[in-house]
Formats: C-alpha cells, structure tokens, sequence
C-alpha cells in the first residue's frame, strides 16, 4: 500500500463539541478565503487622478528603467544588492531582478558569479540545481571556502549530515578555524552531539571569537536555536538579543524570536512586535496563530490574508512554502489532514528541526503510522535531542 | 570578502521569502462562433513600473494621472508583448489586440492596473495560442496565470520564461482528466493489498465446491458470471465509498481504514480454505469494497485535489481503478480457468495460495494496529 491517510478529527478533552463547532466554521472560513483568492478581483476606476494606488520603496524608485551592467563585476555588485534586498525585506521579485541582471554571466565560471547564482537557487527552493552548481565549481576551486560552506548547509537542511561534514571539513582550508567550528558545531546540534556543539559555540561567545558582524549574528542564531532545541527559551531570548544587536531588524531573528515567544504563551508581545509587518507572509503566519490564541479581533482578517497568500502562490504553481503552509493548517484552521501532506511533500526537501517538529506533530494529530515511523527513525538514527520532539513523542495519544 | 563568505552561512534556513513573486493575471474569453475575443489582463504596477515611468513626477507615489498618463504606452508597448492566434484545424490566424480600457484591481500583494483587451480574430477560434513575453527579460521569475473561457469551458495555463508560449485546447481538460486516470491505474497495480483481496476472491472463480471438496467450474458461462459478479459487487461498493471520502461525507481515521483493509485480505483468504462457511463471495466483495474504497480515497486526497473541481479527477480516479482491476482480472482469469481442473490449482495453489496471504494479511494488520 503506498502512503495514505484520512482525516482523523481529534476531539480533545476541553469542550469537545465547541471545539468542533470552530472547527467547522473554521473550514468554511479557510474554503471561502480560497475561493475569494482565486476569483479574480472586479477592478474598479479610481475616484481622481490624485488617488495614491501604490507607493514605491526606495529601491523599486531606484529600479526605474533597469539599466544593464557593463561588466560582470558591476553585475554581480548590483545582483548581490538585489539578493540583500529580497533577504531583508523578504521581497522575492528582487530575486528575479538578481537574475535578469545576471544572465548575460549566468554561465560564466567566475566564482563570485557561480555563488550568487547558487544562492538565489537555494533561496528559491532549486535545492538540486544549488547543489550540482557547488559541487562543479568546488572541483574546479575547492579553495572556495564560502562554497564549502553553503554546501555544508544545503546538506545540512536537507538531512544528509555526512555530506554537510564532510563539506565543512573540505572548507577547513581556505575557512578560518573558528568559521569551520561554527559549521561542525552547526551539525553537531542535530546528530547526537548537542552538549559538546552547545559548550563550544558558548565558548566561542564568551571569548568573542566570532568575527565582529555576520559571523556573530550566525553564532548567536545558533545558540538560540540549540538553547530551544534544549528547551531554555530565556537563553535563547538572551541569545537572539545578542544576534540582534548585529542586525537589529533581520527577518529570521524576528521570526525565531516570535516562536520562542509563542511557545511560552506571550502572543501580545508577537502581535506587537509583527503587526507593522502585515505585508509580510511570515508574518500573518504568526499574527494568525497569536491572533487566534489570544481572541485578537483582527485573528480572522490575519488568517484570511494569510490564506489567501497561499491560495495566490498554489495558483501561480510556485507553492514553496510548504513548511508554513504545514503550520498554519496545524495550528490555525486544523486542516490535520491537508497538514500532514504537506508536511510530508515538506520533508523530502527539508529535514531541519521546525520540519521535523512539523512532521511528527502532524503525524501525531493524524495518528498516521507511516509518517511517526518515518520522524521517529530520523530522530533514533541520527540521536537527535530536541525538547519540543521529545514532548510531542512523550504525549502518546 | 570575509562579509561576502559570512552572509552566505544564513542562506538556507530563512529561505521562504515573504512577499509572492511576480505574476500577472490574465483573463480571456472567447467563442467559437464569435471572431471577436474579450479580456482582462491584471499587471502590478510594481511589474508596470519596471516597463514604464509610472512615477513621473518621481515623488515616491503611482497615482491615478500617472498611470492614465501611460495609457498610449501601455496600448503599444504593453499589449505588443501578448500574442493571441485564433485556430481551427486547418489554419492559423493572428488576433490583433487592443487596449479599450484601463482601471485597477486589488490583489493580495498590493494595487493592479486592469488593462481591458478586445481582439478581433480573421476567423472564429477552435482554439487558442497564447504566446506571452511580458517582463521576463526584467524578472526572469515572473509567470503569467492564463484563464480562458472559451465556450462554457474554463481551461488554465501558466506563462515562464521557459514557456512563453502554450496552446489552449479542451485537451487541457481531457489531459488532466486522462493523468488521474493513469494515476488510478498505478494506484491499484502498486496496491499490493487491492490486488491480493482480489485475487483471493477471485481464486475459487473458476471452480464450484461441491460436498466437500472444490470441482472444477464446469463452464466458461459460469466462471465468467462468477467473477462479474465479484467484480462488479466491488466495483459499486468502493466507488460509492470513494465518492463520499473524496466529497468528506465520510471521515474515518486512516490506521482504522488501513488496518481493515488489511483484516478484509485475511479474510478473504480465510474464506477461501473454508468454503463452506462463504458461500457467496460477491457479498463479501461488496461489503468489503466498501473498505477498500476509503483506502483508495487517501491516495486521492494526496493528489491534492482542490475542492473546486472534484468531479472529474474522482471520476477519472475511479475509471483509472477499474481499467487496473480489469487488467488484473485479464491476466488471472484466464490462466485460472485453463488451470482449474488440474489437482494443482485445486489441492496446492489455492489452499497455499489462501494460506500465504492469509498470513502476510495477518501481518499487515498486527504492523497496521500497532
């Protein structure tokens, strides 16, 4: 029998029939948002010519005509400043722009070249494609350390832990030595070794051997995530504090932090802290979620605009936030079913930890035998400790 | 360069960018018996703006005037990059565009400008080509979503830089509908647990157990009505259940549903080295297809089915099903009844046979319960 499952919807003890009530009214809200989604918009003629209907950032001011590069310097400086755009303000359309500004060198073998080109490939989910552009120009140039180094973390995403060693060793040459025992340590976290991983990079800290900046902001990023996986969230806020001194506004801290803050119930300060952020899909993924727990009267416009978010990228065939998608049917409209699809299409191109929770807890709800067995031989062969897992298979149902 | 190394470490574990990437919405409609085809294309002014200077007086803000102000441009410069040919069998002929309106839209990632199309076709469309070049020299990323109605019938299509260009026919609908077909057919040939309740059934098919002891069927007429009715009683009941799983009527937990698929193939074998006790084995196809329609439900649900259109893929689903079954029975039935009167098929293959399955069934459902 291949994989398959059917809804199971589990009342829990609290409230059984209201909680199903919701539940239903939660499937119409979810069904109709979809609906709306794909039903295109009646346009409409705007009152007077003065009538403001889109604002430009600085950057799409600057984007203007976009003039072609001259050289393949100048590009890759212009590509890279795309790729920084569409990271910090999570905007994917820069991505593109990165391209088209890269095509004339989309084949060149220079190494700065080749990196972005793989970068804006892993950004963009092309996990296979990243990985066989890497892989051909370290043969060529294992000198390339940043290379090793983006190698060692596609393979680390995507749970072949050997490999992601064996590229943060291969980087050992041409890495600084503290550089390489972020790496290892980075692995370490998830195969079994997650005391000596969580001593080395705090002494990293304490010693402030990472270099001043980015490689900071990546230690501190990884102690905050060891210190959740070990269940101490106020370690993992101090930790996440100290990244943030580094970059202050970054995406990923701001979401990691808000997850800490979920977990321990704080959904004001998540609303507070997300509510300027509404444009933002990540965002209206955890508006949703603390807007639902907390009664917020604006949870339902959340999960609205967050559904039709997702209806908006299935429709155009580009549907690559599956691990969010996962979550907000786990958490928010208890689609358990819809949940666990999508956590298993999810975990044949991510096998990091929040993939991992997400498959295990969906395979929970379903009281799907496959897909436990599935996490639970993940977590046994590679000795993973993580708090949040440990709860989740302690709970049997 | 050590910044350039350090801001790659973060790469991959904050990939999900937030905003959607760029499409554009494109609408058309068209007749066969009309030369004229009507449309509306939704572009964001984001996308616009990467063409033509929507902000001319550079304050930051696209207004209403500016974007009007573009109208000309849009009419030339937007419109030259959608082609749309009118074909019938025999030719193919070009539907000059052109631009009778513009007004804007509100998408989800922010304000359109609805640009409002007529082409007037030499002749009336079959069907349609599209083909679509709009921002991809900008945005490589950025697709084109392409509804058409033509007649009463809707068919989609997506525009990339590596499509530009796709013909519209029903065969959109009929390929779609010939895909889950195809994925019926796999299902059951791949279905171990289907094929062996079926061919439990089907073991006693060709012979008659008379007084104690199995007889050869004593002709084609009677081993033929056997397995109809088998085959047919199994047919109804997991149709029925397939629909009502697929529509969510029914909702059963799926370890309960695998572990009584895996029950109704112990039984049939069960049945089998004790004839006396089953003595019509289409009831128990037909109650037992029951189960085995859930089963074949979970497989389609995992197709990812919208509930927009549920209809077709679950009747081409179900087709795909029988077409499977109905090759399985071509292949066993005939080497069973050319068999039947050998003390083999009668003494080894179908007590053994029974036993076998009985035991893997057995199995299953210890491995499926726990």
């Amino acid at each position: 029998m291949t994989v398959s499952w059917i809804h199971r919807t589990r009342p829990t003890d609290r409230g059984t029939c209201h909680h199903r009530n919701r539940m239903v009214t939660r499937f119409f809200v979810a069904l109709f948002s979809l609906l709306a989604g794909l039903a295109g918009a009646a346009p409409y003629t705007p009152a007077s010519d003065d009538q403001v209907l889109a604002e430009l950032t600085p950057a799409e001011q600057a984007l203007g005509q976009p003039d072609r590069a001259d050289n393949e310097a100048d590009a890759i400086r212009k590509a890279r400043t795309y790729v920084d755009y569409a990271r910090q303000q999570e905007d994917a359309r820069f991505l593109g722009y990165a391209l088209a500004t890269l095509s004339p060198w989309s084949d060149s073998s220079s190494p700065p070249t080749v990196l972005l080109m793989a970068e804006i490939e892993l950004r963009q989910h092309q996990f296979d494609n990243a990985r066989a552009r890497l892989q051909s120009l370290l043969s060529k140039r294992p000198e390339q350390g940043q290379g090793w180094l983006m190698l060692a973390n596609l393979e680390r995403v995507q749970g072949r832990f050997d490999d992601a060693t064996h590229a943060c060793r291969r980087g050992a040459g041409s890495l600084s030595p503290v550089t390489v025992v972020i790496c290892q340590g980075s692995i370490q976290a998830v195969t079994g070794k997650l005391p000596q991983a969580w001593q080395t990079l705090n002494r990293l800290a304490e010693q402030g051997l990472a270099a001043p900046g980015n490689e900071q902001r990546w230690l501190y990023t990884l102690l905050a995530e060891m210190a959740i996986q070990k269940g101490l969230p106020n370690q993992a806020q101090r930790h996440i504090d100290m990244a943030r001194l580094v970059a202050p506004d970054d995406p990923y801290l701001t979401y990691l932090q808000s997850d800490v803050w979920l977990k321990q119930g704080h959904n004001d300060k998540v609303i507070t802290r997300l509510q300027h952020w509404q444009e933002r899909e990540n965002a209206l993924l955890r508006l949703s979620i603390a807007g639902q727990r907390s009664g917020h009267p604006d949870a339902s416009q959340w999960q609205q605009a967050y559904q039709k978010r997702i209806a908006a990228a299935r429709q155009s065939g580009r549907d690559i936030h599956l691990r969010e998608q996962a979550r907000f049917q786990l958490e928010v409209t208890g689609q358990y079913l819809a949940a666990l699809a999508n956590a298993r299409a999810n975990w044949d191109q991510q096998r990091e930890l929040p993939d991992l929770r997400l498959l295990l807890a969906s395979a929970r709800t379903n009281s799907d035998p496959e897909s436990l067995q599935l996490a639970t031989d993940f977590i046994q062969r590679h000795e993973i400790h993580d708090a949040t897992l440990q709860q989740l298979q302690e709970n049997q149902p | 360069m050590k910044r350039l190394i350090v801001c790659l470490l973060l790469v991959v574990s904050e990939l999900a960018l937030a905003h959607k990437p760029s499409d554009s919405y494109l609408q058309l409609e068209s007749r066969d018996d009309s030369t004229v085809i009507t449309g509306q294309w939704d572009i964001a002014l984001r996308d616009l703006n990467l063409i033509l200077p929507l902000d001319t007086n550079r304050d930051g803000l696209i207004m209403w005037g500016e974007l009007l102000g573009q109208q000309p441009a849009i009419a030339s410069q937007i419109l030259s990059t959608l082609t749309v040919n009118a074909m019938t069998d025999r030719q193919t002929a070009d539907c000059p565009l052109s631009l009778t309106g513009l007004q804007v839209s509100d998408h989800v990632d922010g304000r359109y400008a609805a640009l409002h199309l007529r082409g007037n076709c030499p002749i009336a469309p079959q069907f349609l080509e599209v083909d679509y070049q709009f921002l991809f020299a900008q945005d490589p990323e950025h697709h084109g979503l392409l509804k058409l109605r033509h007649n009463d019938d809707v068919l989609t299509a997506t525009f990339s830089d590596g499509q530009r260009q796709q013909q519209l026919s029903q065969d959109s609908v009929w390929q779609s509908f010939q895909g889950f077909i195809g994925q019926g057919i796999h299902h059951i040939l791949i279905g171990y647990d289907h094929i062996l309740f079926l061919l439990t059934l089907l073991f006693p098919a060709v012979l008659v157990w008379r007084t104690g002891g199995w007889q050869p069927a004593p002709s084609m007429t009677m081993a033929l009505g056997q397995t109809l009715s088998i085959v047919t009683a199994f047919t109804l009941t997991h149709s029925l259940t397939l629909a009502l799983a697929t529509l969510g009527i029914i909702s059963l937990p799926s370890w309960l549903v695998e572990s009584a698929i895996a029950a109704t193939v112990a039984i049939g074998a069960v049945a089998n080295l004790l004839p006396r006790f089953f003595p019509r084995r289409w009831v128990m196809a037909f109650v037992f297809g029951l189960i085995h329609g859930l089963g074949f439900a979970s497989v389609l649900a995992d197709l990812g089915l919208t509930s927009s259109g549920i209809f077709l893929p679950l009747l081409g689903f179900n087709i795909g099903v029988e077409l499977g079954q109905v090759a399985i029975v071509m292949v066993f039935v005939p080497i069973a009844y050319l068999m039947r009167q050998t003390h083999f098929y009668q003494r080894i293959f179908v007590p053994a046979g029974s036993l076998s399955i009985m035991v893997l069934a057995g199995v299953w459902l210890v491995e499926r319960l726990a």
